[in-house]
């Protein structure tokens, strides 16, 4: 047997280079490549019309990007999109995840019902509650409400249509939380709600005082996932509405699809993303520093 | 010991696992390079927005006429057709044969992916090739003609002694006559922007459009030299009646097009805005439906409207390797046998070739007139490189019928996405 040579602090480390040179390789090349060209296209006046002779235009298509009410209309519907729909996953799953986690007959039932949604793909949920949201006599809602006697429930009206879509993502989603509200409850010691109960503690109490704190990790990741994915969504959007009525559900991405690509509008498609990513570093760079600050205190 | 050979048999399974790949990618890639089969037949390729059903009999009567061209056909969805093509044209992999749309045709002329089509294209009407055609030369060839109308539900008109309006004025009344007798007079799915854009436009075609006045409308629009704001408020203030009435309603924008044709397939509507497409479905869903179309109408008495153009123009890529061989497919589909067999899975539309006529099916028989007069026109086909603001136009009265905004700021915010279009 040979005898097994002490290694050296850092001599596998040539060895580990060739092994995630590929995935780096293939992550410049389609990940970080594609981004900074998009950076370079934001300032030059590259359009389907134009594609081969591009010219520098410095901020011009930054300043469009600022004067177009479509895609500032946009920037607002998705950033209220991501706030209610990331509260609602926050406030819904930590309570659903703490009652899960007592002991109930149904509990594994429940937790697999309560997350089944998550599993479709957006989608699909999108054309699903397209007809049960439907204002036709054939939308579930409205068969059972004109069967009551009712009138008709337009879920799709100006005012209404970006709460109906946010709607069905809080029944999609908050499952998904409540899954990782339920990991983080697990690690919790149960001696800490001992001690609690020895001092005397209710129920609420202990919720405030004990478990909360201690979610800590998990509401940060629910928090900043959720709104940096709601900031970016699509795929619900254009299955249930394609951004109308009018411009009432047009967010970032589907203006994007339309203006950037559709139109043939490269060039301030492209400011418009870096805007947007802009956006999201800011908000993610708030949320992460406010949460590091929670769990300072808890600390 | 053991440890180390696992590790290296392991090390080596996955170089070759990733070299047989590389290598199984590099000898695969060579016969598809070959655009020409090795028996002397021509490949070439060719792009739709339409499944391959609706070309099914042009395909097989281009196999039996042109034999020595294999074609492939490539279907791509209507909502990222343009981008495909545009990509793939840029890149220069564009298919042999493009299906292209007046205002797609436009782009790509100008940019100079296609080529002129001016021998074959002196075969079809001028109201054919006027759209396909760029500074003076024609880039691709009109295929059937697509058009839209209101099919009606004939058994409920003929059960409540109903007749089919010739005005505008009349068409307001028997909707009217619908609502009171409790049925709804037309199925809408205004969560697409489709219906209502149709819908209006046909009336200022009707009414303006079609008239001395305004015939040079849509020129002028895409010269620049007029707005909708300001030309068209007064006919679009008319036409709101079908708000103000009742017959598009602020609910109707909860339902999409998919649930309004089953609306008027099972007959809880007595009309519905549609064209040749939607036939086989409605027909389908209720076999016993008696569906017969109408015209639009202006306010005065006339054959009526359809809205409706050419349909998919067929055009060459210019740096097509086959070019020979998509002139000779294109040629082919110059005659009156091709036309009838592409007409045979598009029936109702009609050929802008010279000489081609087809019967039209029952189904359409109250608009006959209208299509023997040629009255069958779409207004954004002239707005040259702004068509595609068509779609906005349709979102806009998404806004103006939910009471959002007045008829001048909805056209003034087509006009100014027209004018961003214009000047890209």
């Amino acid at each position: 047997m040979t005898k097994k040579r002490k290694l050296r602090p850092g001599e596998l480390g040539k060895y580990f280079l060739f092994f995630i040179l590929p995935a780096l390789v293939i992550y410049l090349l389609f990940s970080i490549a594609p981004f900074l060209y998009t950076i370079y296209y934001s300032f030059t006046d590259y359009t389907d019309m134009n594609p081969v002779n591009l010219h520098f235009v410095g901020l011009k298509n930054y300043i469009k990007v600022f004067q177009t009410p479509l895609m500032l209309t946009a920037i607002k519907n998705s950033v209220i999109y991501a706030i209610l729909l990331t509260g609602f996953q926050t406030m819904l799953g930590l309570p659903l995840a703490v009652i899960l986690n007592k002991k109930l007959k149904t509990r594994n039932l429940l937790r697999a019902v309560f997350f089944f949604p998550a599993v479709f793909s957006s989608l699909i949920i999108g054309y699903l509650w397209n007809f049960i949201m439907s204002s036709s006599d054939f939308g579930l809602i409205n068969n059972l409400l004109h069967q009551l006697g009712m009138g008709t429930v337009n879920f799709f009206t100006s005012k209404n249509a970006l709460y109906s879509v946010i709607l069905t993502q809080i029944w999609q989603w908050t499952g998904w939380a409540m899954v990782i509200y339920l990991a983080n409850l697990q690690s919790i010691s149960p001696d800490l709600y001992e001690a609690a109960d020895i001092d005397g503690a209710t129920g609420i109490q202990k919720f405030f005082r004990v478990t909360l704190p201690l979610m800590c990790p998990s509401v940060k990741i629910i928090v900043v996932t959720g709104l940096i994915g709601g900031m970016k969504v699509f795929d619900i959007i254009y299955s249930m509405t394609s951004g109308g009525p009018g411009d009432a559900t047009q967010t970032v991405m589907m203006v994007m699809m339309k203006k950037g690509i559709s139109d043939g509008f490269y060039s301030t498609g492209s400011a418009f993303g870096v805007c947007f990513f802009v956006i999201v570093l800011a908000i993610s760079a708030v949320v992460t520093k406010l949460m590091g600050k929670w769990s300072e205190a808890i600390q | 010991m053991k440890k180390k050979l696992v590790s290296v048999l392991l090390c080596a399974a996955m170089v070759m696992g990733m070299t047989a790949g590389c290598g199984k990618d590099s000898s695969e890639a060579e016969p598809e390079q070959q655009t020409a089969g090795g028996d002397g037949t021509a490949k070439i390729r060719m792009t739709y927005w339409n499944s391959e059903d609706t070309v099914k009999s042009l395909l097989e009567y281009l196999k039996e006429e042109v034999p020595d061209v294999e074609i492939e056909f490539q279907f791509i969805d209507n909502s990222n057709y343009d981008t495909v093509v545009d990509t793939q044209l840029s890149a220069e992999e564009g298919p042999d044969i493009i299906c292209e749309s007046p205002a797609s045709a436009l782009k790509h002329a100008k940019l100079g992916y296609l080529a002129e089509v001016n021998d074959l294209g002196a075969k079809y009407s001028d109201a054919g090739t006027s759209v396909y055609s760029y500074d003076g030369n024609i880039y691709a060839l009109p295929g059937i003609s697509w058009f839209e109308g209101i099919y009606y539900n004939k058994q409920l008109f003929e059960d409540n002694d109903i007749e089919i309006p010739t005005t505008f004025d009349e068409y307001i009344a028997i909707c009217k006559k619908f609502q009171e007798l409790g049925i709804k007079p037309l199925a809408a799915g205004l969560k697409s922007w489709e219906p209502m854009l149709k819908n209006s436009m046909a009336f200022v075609t009707a009414d303006y459009l079609s008239t001395d006045e305004g015939k040079s409308f849509g020129e002028d629009y895409r010269n620049g030299e007029a707005s909708l704001d300001g030309t068209w408020n007064e006919y679009l203030e008319t036409w709101s009646q079908m708000i103000t009435e009742g017959i598009y309603t602020t609910d109707m924008t909860g339902t999409d097009h998919d649930q309004a044709l089953e609306e008027f397939a099972t007959g809880k509507a007595a009309m519905f805005c549609s064209g040749p497409w939607d036939l086989e479905t409605i027909t389908s869903k209720n076999p016993d439906l008696k569906i017969d179309m109408m015209p639009f109408n202006g306010t005065k008495a006339s054959d009526g409207w359809l809205i409706g153009g050419p349909g998919c123009g067929f055009a060459v890529n210019e740096s097509s390797k086959n070019k020979d061989a998509a002139k000779k497919v294109l040629e082919a589909i110059s005659t009156v046998e091709g036309q009838e067999a592409f007409w045979q899975d598009n029936q109702g539309g009609s050929s802008y070739l010279d000489g081609a006529e087809f019967e039209l099916p029952e189904a359409y028989a109250s608009a006959a007139k209208t299509l023997a007069a040629g009255n069958v026109y779409c207004p954004w086909n002239e707005w040259g490189d702004a068509a595609g603001a068509h779609e906005t136009y349709g979102t806009e009265m998404q806004s103006y019928l939910l009471g959002e905004q007045d008829i001048s700021q909805t056209l003034k915010n087509v006009d100014t996405e027209v004018k961003e279009l214009l000047e890209k």
